[in-house]
């Protein structure tokens, strides 16, 4: 039986992924202005690490490995007013592009949606098939 | 005695939904660095099945032969996944699966209007 519904649990996997990969994005987005985060330093854009994951040859799932801080040096900002500039009135901002993120976000929504597809079908199929009991 | 057009049909079934989870697989790791598309042909696919059958004349059950699909280009990560041919194929292959239920439908329809005809 779940050798059978395997297809739905490989493409949950990949909604699960998505949405993971969504929730980033939206704290990049979010974060975008904070210059200061309990590690230290300004926020620090993240990123996702999809790994492939094997249930057997046909069914291959998806995984987030891991969360990676991406290394690009921070925005400088002269400010001296501001309570986190540094000793030459600069301020770090994280460098994070808005755009890059949003494009990052449809490109989520899409590999979202085409995953819900992918469920609907193999409903269908499903559903279809047990029709033929009822000719 | 069994029904050959019953075996092609169940084949065609079996095909589908092998395909139909390949093909999952792919649109799943859509995202994912390295990972390879995957396809079966269902061509060969029923090929492969009608010529078990012919051998030994029992209904054959044959593995499936998963190869890497072309790609036009490869991403930068190495994803040979192209979502949008993916989908097609997709639609084919479930444009494939109803006529086999259709089909099988069918026949059994006829069947039964045998069976109830005086």
């Amino acid at each position: 039986m779940e050798e059978m519904f395997l297809p739905l649990t490989v493409s949950a996997t990949a909604l699960e992924a998505q949405k993971i990969r969504m929730n980033t994005i939206a704290s990049n987005i979010a974060n975008v202005n904070s210059t200061s985060s309990p590690e230290g330093g300004p926020y620090k854009r993240k990123d996702v690490m999809f790994e492939s994951y094997l249930y057997d040859e046909s069914d291959v799932g998806v995984n987030i490995s891991r969360i990676v801080e991406d290394e690009r040096p921070p925005r400088k900002v002269y400010d001296p007013g501001h309570p986190d500039a540094d000793k030459d009135g600069y301020v770090s901002y994280p460098n994070i592009n808005t755009i890059e993120e949003m494009v990052n976000l449809i490109d989520a929504t899409h590999a979202y949606e085409a995953n819900l597809t992918l469920i609907a079908v193999y409903k269908d199929m499903f559903t279809k098939t047990l029709a033929l009991t009822q000719v | 005695m069994p029904d050959k057009t019953h075996m092609i049909l169940e084949h065609m079934l079996d095909v589908a939904a092998f395909r139909n989870k390949v093909l999952t697989s792919n649109i799943a790791n859509a995202d994912t660095p390295g990972y390879k598309a995957k396809d079966i042909s269902f061509q060969k696919e029923m090929e492969k099945a009608a010529a078990m059958e012919k051998a030994d004349g029992t209904e054959g059950k044959t593995d499936f032969d998963i190869y890497e699909s072309a790609t036009t280009m490869p991403n930068r990560d190495g994803n040979t996944v192209n979502v949008n041919i993916e989908m097609a194929k997709v639609a084919e292959n479930n444009l494939i699966y109803d006529t086999a239920v259709q089909l099988i439908a069918m026949k059994q329809r006829m069947k039964k209007s045998i069976l109830t005809s005086q």
